[in-house]
This record gives structure tokens, sequence and C-alpha cells, in this order.
């Protein structure tokens, strides 16, 4: 079977020949400083697609009828080289062609997904997770909003409303990995915290949040991820919400920018990031507490690249007194990806931690006693890293630095004691 | 006058010019068959900016490597004024009268000079950044560079179209007699004196060589990686207005 070009744009096939094979791209790439395959670079990528494009609907096509690439043949040349990508767009930065490198393998994805060679094995029990519990880490959708009902009750956080019995300003939407990761429900409790000291009419929707499809998206199951999105766009808009934020670097670029091409959406998406720096520049958070400690900034690729949001979360990490931070040797938009994404993490595991494992040592090379992210899902797959390299660095999600800065050591104290009281 | 401007050469451009107008309409039917694209928001002031920094001067080269900055400046350059040089020559023989001043001037008076300095000038130009793609590719052989048929043939075509035409321009100089130009040739009048000392060839020998080679490259531009010619500065002009908006937003978190 051919490939499919339903879901790829003129502009993308075109991308695959604008390709000047100038090999820019083997100097960046996060995924082939760690596994040394050339079918991997973007360079091979476009001119594996640019070989079979041309056997299918070139000249010689037309003249002598097209030629379908034998299964084996596309698993060799594009399935796995697309999928080991992270879809960081580390690639985009630097190609002095500009290609728009973080749709156009997406793009593919979905033409592999089309064609039926796509997705991989280790993806699809995340697909038949997300339809059938609304969250790929295969948990019941009736937990989903337990790390909130567990917080309320170690008193660690007020109750956090549901978007059914109240009419919230703003939704918080807190995204798979936040709601069911054990390691990293802190970010939804700390995203809670900083709402509630700033005061904010929010609310979550609990039980009744689905995924926001970022996964299927990236893996190519495109048709799947338009259903779902049909359906949330639908209910974020019931809602009657000024701005949605999301915790999540994933959740958010979905959410921003890849639900408008799905539907129309009728308030604002931003990150946390972006949010506590307006309410830091409205004065509506005031840090009255030294939070002494060097930090290293980890740019998600989704927040940075994909976004261009660099500044805000700085600005934020700035704000907080006692903090200083140091940058790694590659930030902002040459962030080195910690291969969390894309389904990495899920295909190639090891792939994932080498990647992860490279990314610690960057910030390792800082000094700093922790490394700070912006997404639940960096943090998860940072966190593999420190574990693998045994570094002595403590991840950390920036919300955790803005309520350490927020409260006191006694309402820190606090809070713990709550916690640990519940726990008996 | 040396040249007889032989019909066969010019029924050969047309089929060449054929062969390109025949290989961009297949290569643009392949990318119609992807949908349409999201429309682009463009403005007049983004893509002058995209055409001035990213297309003509290539900033974004520049950024990563300044040498490579150079060969590829060298011979973009190079061949755009070559290519106007021989597009002025063509009208000057064929479309304007040669009794007008303006064809008197280039044919017999100053004008002469100033296109015998702009060939040699530029020749020479595209010829350095030539050079160094080829001492990067064959040489240095840098971990980033792969090279393929596609990638030879195009430095190849490019490397005899030029080196052809400066014997093509020499092997003339040393034929005519020295009234006849050459005056600013400061390459092609001392390769001439070469050759007048070995005993010049036919010159119509040459003059089919670097023709032939350069109808080849035209013909070729659809078919392999010349095609970047117009796929980039299209892909920038989308890419471009994209990165600036997303620079936009990002302005107002300060720097």
């Amino acid at each position: 079977m051919g490939l499919s070009l339903k879901h790829v744009s003129w502009r993308q096939v075109m991308e695959v020949f604008a390709c000047t094979r100038c090999g820019e791209c083997s100097n960046w790439c996060p995924v082939y400083q760690q596994n040394h395959d050339c079918s991997v670079l973007p360079r091979n990528k476009a001119q594996a697609i640019k070989d079979l494009l041309k056997r299918q609907y070139g000249l010689w096509a037309r003249l002598r009828g097209a030629q379908s690439p034998g299964e084996e043949e596309v698993t060799t040349l594009l399935s796995q080289p697309l999928y080991q990508c992270t879809v960081c767009g580390q690639c985009h930065y630097v190609c002095p062609a500009g290609i728009n490198t973080m749709e156009l393998w997406e793009a593919w994805r979905a033409s592999l997904v089309d064609s039926h060679y796509g997705p991989l094995d280790a993806h699809q029990a995340l697909v038949t997770s997300i339809e059938n519990n609304a969250n790929p880490w295969q948990q019941p959708r009736s937990t989903r909003d337990r790390w909130a009902v567990r917080a309320t009750k170690e008193k660690r956080i007020q109750p956090v409303p549901t978007c059914d019995r109240i009419r919230p300003e703003v939704l918080y939407y807190v995204g798979c990995t936040a709601s069911y990761d054990m390691n990293v429900k802190e970010v939804a409790i700390n995203t809670s915290l900083v709402l509630q000291a700033a005061g904010i009419n929010f609310a979550i929707l609990g039980r009744q949040e689905a995924c926001c499809g970022s996964t299927l998206l990236r893996i190519g199951e495109r048709q799947r991820f338009e259903e779902l999105a049909r359906k949330n766009i639908e209910q974020f808009n019931s809602l009657g919400i000024k701005t949605l934020v999301a915790s999540c670097a994933g959740c958010y670029k979905t959410i921003k920018q890849d639900y408008p091409k799905v539907g129309k959406l009728n308030f604002q998406v931003l990150h946390i990031t972006e949010y506590i720096h307006q309410l830091i520049q409205s004065q509506r958070l005031n840090f009255n507490n030294q939070v002494p400690m060097v930090v290293t900034y980890h740019d998600p690729c989704h927040l940075g690249r994909h976004n261009g949001v660099y500044n805000a979360p700085r600005q934020v990490i700035k704000a907080i007194p006692g903090i200083e931070l140091v940058e790694m040797e590659r930030n902002r938009e040459f962030s080195r990806c910690c291969g969390a994404g894309g389904g990495v993490k899920a295909g190639f595991p090891d792939l994932q931690a080498s990647m992860a494992i490279a990314r610690v040592r960057d910030a390792e090379a800082t000094g700093a006693q922790a490394l700070v992210s912006a997404c639940p899902f960096c943090h998860q797959g940072l966190q593999l890293g420190v574990n693998a390299a045994e570094s002595s660095l403590v991840v950390r999600d920036i919300t955790e630095l803005v309520v350490m800065g927020l409260q006191s050591k006694d309402e820190e104290q606090e809070a713990l004691a709550g916690a640990q009281s519940q726990k008996k | 006058m040396l040249y007889e401007h032989p019909l066969s050469f010019y029924a050969l451009s047309l089929v060449a010019v054929v062969i390109l107008l025949a290989g961009l309409a297949t290569v643009i039917n392949l990318w119609r068959q992807g949908q349409a694209p999201p429309s682009a928001q463009w403005t007049t002031q983004g893509l002058l900016k995209t055409l001035l920094f990213k297309v003509l001067f290539q900033v974004q080269i520049l950024r990563r490597s300044w040498l490579r900055w150079i060969m590829h400046m060298a011979i973009f350059w190079g061949i755009l004024a070559l290519f106007a040089q021989t597009a002025f020559l063509t009208l000057l023989q064929w479309v304007i009268p040669r009794s007008t001043s303006f064809s008197q001037y280039f044919f017999q008076g100053p004008g002469r000079l100033a296109l015998d300095f702009w060939g040699d000038f530029w020749g020479l130009v595209l010829l350095v950044g030539l050079i160094i793609a080829l001492v990067r590719r064959y040489l240095v052989r840098p971990p980033q560079l792969e090279t393929l048929f596609d990638d030879a043939i195009a430095l190849w075509l490019l490397v005899l179209v030029v080196v052809s035409g400066f014997v093509t321009e020499a092997v003339r100089l040393a034929l005519a007699s020295p009234m006849d130009g050459g005056g600013l040739s400061f390459i092609g009048r001392p390769l001439a004196n070469l050759i007048g000392t070995l005993g010049a060839s036919d010159p119509m020998t040459w003059f089919w060589i670097h023709g032939v080679t350069a109808l080849v490259a035209i013909a070729y531009i659809p078919f392999g990686k010349f095609i970047h010619i117009l796929t980039v500065p299209v892909e920038l002009a989308f890419s471009d207005e994209e990165d600036r908006e997303r620079e936009g937003r990002e302005r107002a978190y300060g720097t």
C-alpha cells in the first residue's frame, strides 16, 4: 500500500523537497546524539519520504505505473525513524531552509497510520486506554480527581471545586500525568495552591476531565484525536470560562495550537507559567519566603520551541526571593529534549532513558541543586534520568518553587504535619 | 565575430526549457497530491524581511557557520549574477537593435569592459564557493555531510559550467584580436595568454561544452538538489511568519 496523503498538506509534501541535505540537523538532533542511527536524522527521513513519493507519484511512476513499497521497506525506511523522533522541534530551529519539522513529522506519522503502517505496537495500549479510560495510563476515570480529594483530606489544599458546582472564570486543566502519576501529582496540588493563594475563581473538571488527546496526535492517530478534541472543545466552550490554564506543556500545546484547527475556542489558553507571571505582575501573588537554592531550568519542547514560551518561566523563577537561576549550555530554542515526548517513552524506553541522562548531565554541569521544569511529562522523564544517572540533582516543577516562595516555613510544616496525621 | 550562434544551440535551449517546465509540472503535481495547508497570515513587511535576510543574505546559515555562509553566498550570488549577465547579453543580441546607442555602449563602448569584469568577477566568486564546497565534501568530510549521487551531480555540474565558462572565454580571447575585448577580463586574459602559448583549439568546441552543461544544469533543476532554489524561499515565507508570531507572543513576557 502506498503512502496516504489524507492528513498531509501540499506544503508538507513540498517540505521534504526543500531539504538541502546540509546535515546541520545531525549536529543538534538529541535522538541521533544518543543512538547514532542516521535514519532518524531529519535529512534522511526527508530523503526516505521523497524516494517513496517519487515511486508513487513521480515522473517514472506516471510513465511506468506507481510502485507501492512493501511493509518491511516502509518500516525500515520510515516507521522506525519517524517513531524514534520525539518531535522536539530542534531541527526546525537550526534548519537553513526553516522547514517546519514540528508539524511535518506528525503529519507523516498520520500518513503512516492512514496507510496502516503505524502506530507502533507499544502505542496501541495507549490508544486503547485513551478510548476506554480517557487517559493513556490505563487508570479508571473514577480516580482522576483522587489527587484533589486526598490533598484536601490531608489539609494540604482547600477543597478544589469542580465545574459542575460553580461557574469559574478559570478552568485548571490538570491533564492525565499530574492526575494519575503518584510522583507527579504534586504538580496538580501545587498549581491549585498557587491559584488559591492568588484568590482565583477557578475549578477543575474532576472526573469529567478527559485526556486532551496529545498522545493520539503525536503518534499519528489524527482521526481519533479530532473526535476527542471535538468533544473536549464542546465541553470547554460550554463552561463559560475566560481562561483555561494548563500545567502540562503537552496539554497546553494541544489545546492552544491543535484544537483551533478542529474547532473554535471561546476562551484564552495559558500555560501555568504565563498565568503565574501575570499574577506576579498584577501583584496578586506576593512572595514572602526566601528560597535559597541554585536551580537550572529545562525548557519543555512543547512550551519552548513549539510555543515560544521561554521568558515567562524564567521571570517567575527570578521573582522568587533567594533563588539563583543558572542556565544550561543548551537552553531556550536549543534546549536538549528529555526524550519523553512524541511517543518515544512508550515506544523506545531505553532511548528515552539515555536522552534523559544526557539532559541530567547538562544540568549537573551548571552546578545547580535542582533541575526545574514546567511540564509533568518532562518531570517524569527527567526523574527517570536522575535515577538512571544516580545524580544528586532534585527534579522540581516550577509550581513547587512558587509554593515554596509563597508559604512560610511554619505553613509548610503545618501542611506537612496535616499530611502525616492523615496518613496515620 | 567568433561565434556563429548556431540555431541548433537555440533548439537545444528550447529542449532544456521544455524539460525544465515538464519536470516542474510533474513535481508540483506531486506536491498537489497533498491537502490545502492552513492559510498563512502574510504581511508585505514580513515577506520583505524574509526575502532580504533569509533568501538574499541567508543570515540563518551565518548563524550556524561563517564558512558555509561564505560558500553558499558565493554560489548563490555567483549564479544569480552570471545568469543575469547571460540574460542581458541575450537581450543585447536578439532584442535591442544593434544601432541603438545603448547597444553600441555595450558592444563597442566602455560597457564592454564592465561586462568583461562582471563576468570574470562573479565567475571567480562562484568558483571560490564551489572550491569550498568541494574541499568540504571530499577532503575535510565533516560528519554532517553525506554524499549521495544527487549531491555529487549538482556540485560537479556547477564546477563544469564555471570552469568551461572560463576556458571558453579564454579561447575566444586567445583567437580574437586584442581590440576585440577582454580588457578587464582579469582571469580570461591571463588564461588566454596561456592557451595562446599552448595553441588555442576551436572556440566552438568549448562553446558547446559550456553551453550544453549549462543547459543540462537548467533542465536538471526539478529532478534533483537544485529544486531547493524554488522550495526553500517558499518554505521560508511560511515558517518565518510562524516564527515571528511565536516571537511576538513571547515579547509580552520581557527578556
